[in-house]
């Protein structure tokens, strides 16, 4: 009997109160991914790239762009060009072009954390070139310039060497002062869209650029898992040190030697060795397996491993090296030396301007181990 | 009334269901929220914080349970009456009985404001507290074996969610920890104190004593609950702050719901939205046992039926927490009652328990040299 | 016709309303038979009844006549209106003239089915026998499985103007006593009009009747009702009803089939786990899609989005309308299955499903993806191997679908707490009914929910166990031989 009154009781709560606003899926216009421009006159271009289902319309995925001030502002203009009314909550791609940091734009984008339809798996990526472009070119094989872009940075941030940058990343990096931000930065070329590099930043001015192969070492040294088809070019001059030469089965007169390798597993450790002159030592464990030489190789022969390890190790330092060397030259702490330095430093009170400051002027220095794993299928 | 009370056989309970009672009584919509207030004062130390404040628990707890150990079979009404009189006892009782009151309707109003935050911005409020309070009634005309039932089943919602939070480890800073104890001591124990308002409720134990059917493994199951709710909040508060930017973590409201942003499985997104309103269940079980605590007050002190007390409570609280509307007060209520739990569930039960010390030394002392005189 | 005869008929003639089917023999002239026609076993009534009375010798007493009667099941009495209600359910009333009172004697044979294959509850394999209506021939097959003198049998009569007659099995050994007590006191104070099945009886002796679940089974399977019994169970065998009440049960009691004891411990399990996976997909299943699809599309992951929008795109209907509709058209052709003939409802099922299915994609009432999920949930339903919970869980889902379509995740939580505090305060027989959820047992959880096989299961093992040891004797056997060697 009470169960009877009870839902009895609830069926009439629900009556009264059956007017809250629905948000019926195909009713609403799906935000997938959203790309600002920004504009000498500090406004945006704002280019939404959504998907809405029409009755008997096939094509569902429309791209609209509007001009706006905030991007609330760019909310409200967008719904009144679309049929439904625009939903967040869907939303994976942040794109943003490169003038949004030289113009000092950029807190646009942290006000979206505010809203809670957000999810903070959002990805945010910068385009080189204008996002409206990237976003509004008719593609002959993209259904949805959403989903295309999403799934291309998804995969590459999940299994390549393009870092991780989530929109809770993306805020997070911003916030603390002992870290910088690297976003990956992507290109539309012709019909295709790739991703290109990263763009390294100080503060929030894009600095330099990074090349996938330094995206790896980024990442390696952060501390994320990274798969990397590593690809090197040995001089044979270079290869007497190493002991390398010996084994090369045939000289056919060519004065450098390619090496690719795939990473099963990689290790980067940062030691912080003097805490007053800022010293820093990093150093990267790599698993591999040989993928490709492009002369015959004797790995059967004694030492021929050793010395290919030899080898590698140091051209490896040497790159590690260059890209520790670019990063203190643009001053872009990305891997988050400040923020190790002030998790062992006790009182540090690290502000903004002074780790900016110290970190040109101090000294990291890199090395790379080895271990060759396999080496394929073949010897 | 009577000081000792021993409640018919088939209302008792076991001792180890103390444990799912306490966890839920402590874990409830503030776990969504109490980040941020420990990390105000204690920063990245805050979980030194929570472990010292845990520890205070452990140490007010074993001081209860010692205390009602004393008396055979009572709860607090009984021992007020026994150690202030008559109408101090009942003055006494009153306060317990209107700090209930409060803490009902505002963990209500707790609850419904995260629901009106992260999904339903213009829900009515009076229909989720409407809808709350009919549960509240239902389940408490069910009695006392009904509230630990439910009590039993948020622990299960607590235990799931609690796995949920592996997801945002993938994106832990660690080094965030570090250094340890940067925060000078005086913060990190401003932190504990601030950690009582999300501790407390522990302290109905001293209603549920007589109800227990072991009552000699009451201390057991009792620090095993509060050691569990210590291991939850701990997690939490280490992930939220490995997790976090300092100033992420000042600025948002519920970090916990926030960090559930970040999970992504293929077949569900945003389970945020799952957690949110999975978490009625354990919202639920603080209100229920809150209102008996109230009812029971009633029923011990002037032997009202507590049915139909159950009622009027609650649509005394619907009404109080219907009351406040913005988010700004809702948070001035919440401090209000975060003062007052520290002083009803921390300091005041261990102030009581060594008066009861004293009181039973004198009356030994008394009762031997009556009978030393009579001899 | 003697006179005496003639005096008999008249007395009973008015006892039973002047009724027709009364027949009375005279055998001699100061002996009368009297039975209800139909009712009796012609054979057995003319051979060691009729034929053996003694037309010519003289008989001093009712005593005397009894020595002639070959038939064991015969009581005396004293007034014939006492006799009336048993003349009425079949037995023959012997009465001699000059003697206090009559005999009266066991020729009932109330026409009814041999056993046959279970129906509503079918398995496949185990024993495949069902109870039957009649009581007597049920109990037989149940003491087929159970040879002991602890099985209890106690007639109990409830107070109905059908005046039907019940019997309560239990075993003695098994604590089942304060069940007995309860069916007891119940049968004595409450009353129904018009108490035939044992559905209604099952009512009758439910804790509360406004509970949304069965808190007792029906059965047709003596090897259930066999199994319930030892477990401690008590049954109730209604007269004219071929099934039994098993009671109190549990509500995981409900999830379980015989089936699962005759199968390995793997698959046991496994279809258990299954069935509970089932439960949940059918009471939640389209209830997540309503609150999903209405207010959050945020849940969604991306996959799934697009192919989701294209199948809405051409419903005009809310979703709530829309599963609304198909989860009712679902329960139509089930009721429709199931009151036509069992091949005409076969043909209903496939026209139904597949004809209404595909059309009402096609003309744009329901999208493709929810009329896979309706019929999951059904499927989901009908796993349940007690009917009437499978019904009860059918009928739960609407009120959880409305509250779904008016407050989305909320409202589910909503309704699942309300069912969750429904499922606690429920009893059967005074037991809690989520036993051993809560109160939580863990050997009630390990037995009910986890083991399957009787030699791990908590039953009396000793004939299994005698000649086989456990792991943990053998190893432990094993380490102490190898010490003794030393």
């Amino acid at each position: 009997m009470k169960g009877l009154r009870f839902i009895s009781v609830f069926v009439i709560l629900l009556l009264l109160s059956g007017c809250l606003k629905t948000n019926v899926l195909e009713r609403l216009s799906i935000l997938v991914a959203i790309g600002y421009d920004a504009k000498e006159d500090n406004t945006f271009k704002v280019t939404a790239a959504l998907m809405e289902s029409q009755p008997d319309v096939k094509d569902m995925n429309r791209t609209v762009s509007v001009d706006a001030a905030t991007s609330k502002g760019a909310r409200r203009k967008m719904n009144e060009m679309l049929p439904h009314e625009i939903a967040n909550g869907q939303l994976r791609v942040i794109l943003l072009d490169r003038n949004i940091f030289r113009l000092k734009m950029l807190n646009e984008v942290d006000v979206l954390s505010r809203d809670p339809a957000f999810g903070d798996m959002v990805m945010v990526a910068i385009v080189d070139g204008s996002v409206q472009d990237l976003l509004t070119y008719p593609y002959k094989n993209k259904s949805n310039i959403g989903v295309t872009v999403n799934s291309l940075l998804d995969h590459n941030m999940k299994w390549n060497w393009g870092p991780l940058m989530t929109l809770h990343e993306f805020t997070h990096s911003r916030d603390i002062h002992t870290k910088e931000l690297a976003i990956p930065m992507m290109k539309r070329e012709g019909e295709e869209i790739a991703l290109k590099g990263v763009a390294l930043l100080h503060g929030d001015h894009i600095v330099g650029e990074a090349t996938p192969r330094e995206g790896y070492f980024l990442k390696t040294m952060k501390g994320e898992k990274t798969s990397f088809l590593y690809e090197t070019v040995i001089k044979k001059s270079a290869m007497q040190a190493s002991g390398m030469a010996q084994f090369l089965a045939m000289n056919d007169g060519k004065d450098e030697v390619k090496v690719v390798f795939h990473v099963i597993q990689s290790k980067g450790t940062i030691k912080l060795l003097d805490s007053q002159n800022i010293k820093f030592d990093v150093n990267l464990h790599i698993d591999m397996d040989i993928q490709e030489i492009s002369e015959r190789y004797s790995f059967e022969k004694t030492g021929a491993v050793e010395a290919l390890k030899r080898q590698l190790s140091k051209e490896l330092t040497a790159h590690l090296q260059q890209f520790l060397d670019k990063l203190r030259k643009v001053n872009s702490d990305c891997v988050g030396f400040g923020e190790k330095y002030r998790s062992l430093v006790p009182h540090t009170k690290l502000e903004n301007e002074k780790w900016r400051e110290a970190f040109p002027k101090s000294s990291i220095q890199g090395r790379v181990d080895i271990d060759i794993i396999r080496t394929g299928t073949i010897e | 009334m009577d000081i000792r009370y021993t409640p018919r056989k088939n209302f008792q309970f076991h001792a180890f269901l103390l444990f799912f009672v306490i966890c839920n009584v402590q874990i409830g919509v503030g776990v969504f929220s109490y980040e941020r207030y420990i990390y105000q004062v204690s920063g990245h130390d805050a979980w030194i914080s929570v472990v010292l404040a845990g520890l205070i628990t452990h140490l007010t707890v074993w001081l209860i349970v010692r205390m009602l150990e004393r008396y055979g079979s009572t709860d607090l009404y009984g021992i007020h009456y026994d150690v202030f009189g008559k109408l101090a006892g009942t003055l006494l009782n009153c306060l317990y009985m209107l700090y209930y009151l409060c803490v009902t309707a505002i963990m209500m109003r707790n609850y419904v404001e995260v629901i009106q935050v992260w999904i339903f911005p213009d829900l009515p409020a009076w229909l989720v507290i409407v809808l709350l309070s009919l549960l509240t009634i239902y389940a408490g005309y069910g009695g006392i074996r009904v509230i630990i039932g439910m009590c039993v089943l948020g622990f299960i919602v607590i235990l799931f969610t609690a796995f949920l939070f592996y997801s945002p480890l993938k994106y832990a800073i660690w080094t965030q920890l570090l250094p340890v104890m940067e925060t000078d001591a005086w913060h990190v124990m401003n932190g504990a104190v601030r950690m009582g308002f999300s501790l407390s409720g522990f302290e109905l134990i001293l209603l549920l004593y007589p109800f227990i059917r072991n009552k000699e493994r009451t201390m057991l199951h009792t620090q095993l609950g509060v050691a569990c709710s210590n291991v939850i909040y701990l997690v939490t508060m280490i992930i939220s702050i490995v997790y976090f930017s300092p100033s992420q973590l000042l600025r948002s409201i519920w970090p916990s719901i926030n960090m559930l942003k970040i999970i992504k499985y293929p077949y569900l997104e945003r389970l945020e939205f799952i957690v949110v309103s999975v978490w009625m269940l354990v919202a639920l079980t603080g209100l229920l046992l809150n209102t008996w605590a109230i009812t029971r007050g009633f029923k011990r002190m002037w032997n009202w039926n507590q049915k139909t007390m159950l009622v009027i409570v609650s649509i005394i609280t619907v009404a109080l927490s219907l009351s406040f509307e913005a988010h700004s007060q809702i948070a001035q209520m919440n401090k209000w009652i975060g003062k007052w739990n520290v002083a009803l569930s921390f300091v005041y039960p261990m102030l009581l328990s060594c008066i009861v010390a004293i009181v039973f030394a004198f009356r030994r002392r008394k009762a031997s040299s009556k009978g030393e005189g009579s001899r | 016709m003697s006179v005496y005869s003639e005096q008999i008929q008249n007395q009973l003639k008015k006892l039973i309303h002047h009724s027709d089917g009364l027949v009375v023999k005279a055998i001699g002239k100061r002996i009368a038979v009297c039975y209800m026609t139909g009712m009796i076993d012609t054979a057995q009534l003319n051979l060691n009844l009729l034929g053996r009375l003694p037309v010519k010798e003289h008989i001093e007493s009712l005593d005397k006549l009894l020595d002639y009667i070959a038939i064991g099941d015969c009581q005396r009495f004293e007034q014939l209106t006492d006799a009336v209600d048993k003349l009425i359910s079949g037995f023959a009333i012997v009465t001699l003239e000059g003697a206090n009172g009559g005999l009266l004697v066991n020729v009932v044979n109330i026409p009814s089915r041999s056993p046959g294959n279970a129906e509503t509850e079918s398995t496949i394999y185990g024993p495949m026998i069902a109870f039957t209506e009649s009581m007597e021939n049920n109990i037989a097959l149940l003491r087929s499985y159970i040879t002991s003198t602890d099985f209890m049998q106690e007639a109990i009569q409830v107070d109905s103007e059908t005046g039907t007659l019940a019997n309560m099995l239990y075993m003695k050994e098994e604590d089942a006593s304060p069940f007995v007590e309860i069916i007891r006191k119940r049968i004595r104070k409450r009353k129904m009009k018009g108490l035939i099945g044992s559905p209604l009886f099952l009512q009758l002796l439910a804790d509360n009747k406004y509970s949304l679940f069965p808190e007792m089974s029906l059965s047709e399977r003596p090897d259930r009702t066999a199994q319930a019994l030892l477990e401690g169970k008590v049954v109730v065998m209604v007269e004219g009803n071929s099934q039994v009440i098993i009671g109190p049960n549990a509500f995981i009691d409900f999830f379980h089939s015989v089936e699962d004891r005759y199968s390995t411990w793997g698959i046991g399990m496994f279809t258990r786990f299954l069935r509970t996976f089932a439960l949940v997909l059918s009471i939640f299943l389209t209830p997540m899609y309503v609150a999903a699809l209405t207010f959050h599309y945020e849940m969604i992951p991306m996959p799934l989005l697009e192919p989701l929008i294209i199948s809405r795109s051409r419903v005009p209907f809310p979703p709530l309308i829309e599963a609304l509709v198909m989860e009712i058209s679902i329960e139509l052709l089930r009721e429709a299955g199931a009151r036509l003939p069992t091949k005409v409802g076969q043909t209903m099922g496939i026209v139904g499903g597949i004809v209404i299915g595909q059309a009402a994609v096609q003309a744009g009432f329901t999208s493709n993806t929810l009329i896979m999920l309706v019929a999951l949930s059904a499927l989901g339903s009908f796993t349940t191997p007690n009917y009437m919970m499978g019904s009860s869980i059918r009928l739960i889902r609407f009120p959880m679908l409305i509250a779904a379509g008016f407050l989305g995740l909320i409202g589910i939580a909503f309704f699942t707490a309300f069912l969750c505090i429904h499922l606690l305060r429920m009893t059967s027989y005074g037991k809690p009914y989520m036993y051993p959820m809560y109160p939580p047992n863990k050997k009630g959880l390990i037995d009910t929910m986890l083991m399957t096989v009787p030699s791990l299961f908590s039953y009396k093992t000793d004939l299994a166990s005698s000649n086989i040891r456990g792991w943990k004797t053998r190893l432990s056997r094993w380490f102490t031989s190898d010490s003794e060697a030393e």
